[in-house]
């Protein structure tokens, strides 16, 4: 699943912080700042294949969605399960999209660790009018503790990136299940530039990496389109 | 218990009439509204959870034990809560204080109508939350939840 989207830094200038930011639930709203490419050297994605281990510093300087996973289904070794993702309309408190994977099976888990790894999602056109949405990513975690758990999901229609989303999840029971709701204000997009996502369905995708430790072990992908209903 | 703690104390029946939170759900335009952060601790079937989610105008049907952390945020007409609850059960309270960092304000729900023994416990657990360094500065919200219950004990009782 490709986790929740939230209130982040859309790819323009950074807001004031308001009062009462600072600790580790304040990442709800994402990190700031993670869009600006003048501060980060761009990287490729080959240069990243290259690398023994991924770090959050490599990915937030990707440019485009990649072709490639950057890691294997089996370097997830934690055993990070995602498990339910909802969407409501705060403005009126509709769920407008939930996804659950079925409980346990075993004797899939094998086919499922590949499978599991890309969404495909149809919306309306009227889905990227919303204002404030409420997201919920529900994830499992196996029998080793994670201490440092952090997720970083950049969206993009074609080349251009419209959303770096950077949450700090910290730590993580042994053998639970966590639940988590952001706020997500959508981003400002042009009448155009809807336009152009509503006609081209699937060229707006993301990609979502999961890091412990500040070490890459879970990749997944997503598309969209928006035409749903026509 | 210390000056430094503000203390409400609140009886509350089980089921929020919708009414009365609705009320307080902001329909406006999208927030510049101030944000805090709190842990919300309890004892297991206390009713973190589901006050949580009648305050979040959700279903109250198909709530679980939570198992682990739960974080969601609540909107309020001039805020929004960003709470992380926590799961009550033995296994998952040895690590609340793995959360406690970054808090502005800590929510403790307990059972009034719970065993005495039950009831030690809690007092136990939010002693230690109320001493806790990352805490102890910080206001307590305490809710003596379950009153709707005939057995349940109350506020003066439960203080």
């Amino acid at each position: 699943m490709s986790g929740s989207k939230a209130r982040a830094a859309a790819a323009g200038p950074e807001k004031k912080p308001p009062p009462g930011t600072g600790g580790p639930l304040s990442r709800l709203r994402g990190r700031r700042g993670s869009t600006d490419a003048a501060t980060r050297p761009p990287w490729t994605e080959s240069e990243l294949l290259a690398l023994e281990t991924v770090r959050p510093e490599h990915v937030l300087g990707l440019c485009r969605v990649t072709e490639n996973y950057l890691c294997k289904p089996e370097d997830n070794i934690y055993n990070i399960d995602f498990t339910r993702f909802k969407i409501r309309d705060l403005e009126t408190g509709t769920v407008l999209f939930e996804i659950a994977k079925p409980s346990d099976d075993d004797d899939n888990s094998e086919l499922d660790a590949s499978a599991g790894r890309f969404v495909r999602y149809q919306f309306t056109p009227a889905f990227l009018r919303l204002r404030t949405v409420g997201a919920t990513v529900e994830f499992t975690v196996g029998e080793k503790p994670v201490s440092n758990f952090r997720m970083i999901e950049r969206h993009y229609f074609r080349d251009r990136l419209l959303k770096n989303f950077d949450f700090d999840f910290g730590f993580c029971i042994p053998s639970s299940r966590n639940t988590c709701e952001h706020i997500y204000e959508f981003p400002q997009l042009s009448e155009d530039l809807i336009r152009l996502m509503v006609e081209n369905p699937y060229e707006t995708r993301s990609d979502s990496f999961y890091f412990v430790d500040n070490k890459l072990i879970m990749h997944n992908k997503a598309d969209y389109a928006y035409n749903g209903g026509q | 218990l210390s000056d430094k703690n503000h203390f409400f104390i609140l009886s509350l029946i089980n089921t929020f009439p919708g009414k009365c939170f609705r009320a307080l759900c902001c329909k406006g335009p999208p927030p510049a509204r101030p944000e805090y952060d709190l842990v919300c601790i309890g004892l297991t079937g206390s009713g973190k959870t589901s006050l949580l989610s009648q305050l979040c105008s959700e279903s109250p049907e198909n709530i679980v034990s939570t198992t682990g952390f739960s974080i969601k945020a609540v909107p309020f007409q001039n805020a929004i809560l960003n709470v992380k609850e926590l799961g009550g059960t033995d296994n998952i309270r040895k690590y609340w204080s793995r959360y406690y960092q970054g808090s502005q304000g800590v929510i403790f729900v307990l059972d009034s109508a719970s065993s005495e023994d039950d009831l030690e416990t809690a007092r136990n657990e939010l002693h230690s939350a109320l001493q806790h360094p990352q805490l102890c500065t910080l206001p307590f919200l305490i809710l003596a939840n379950h009153q709707d219950k005939p057995a349940a004990r109350s506020v003066q009782e439960v203080c």
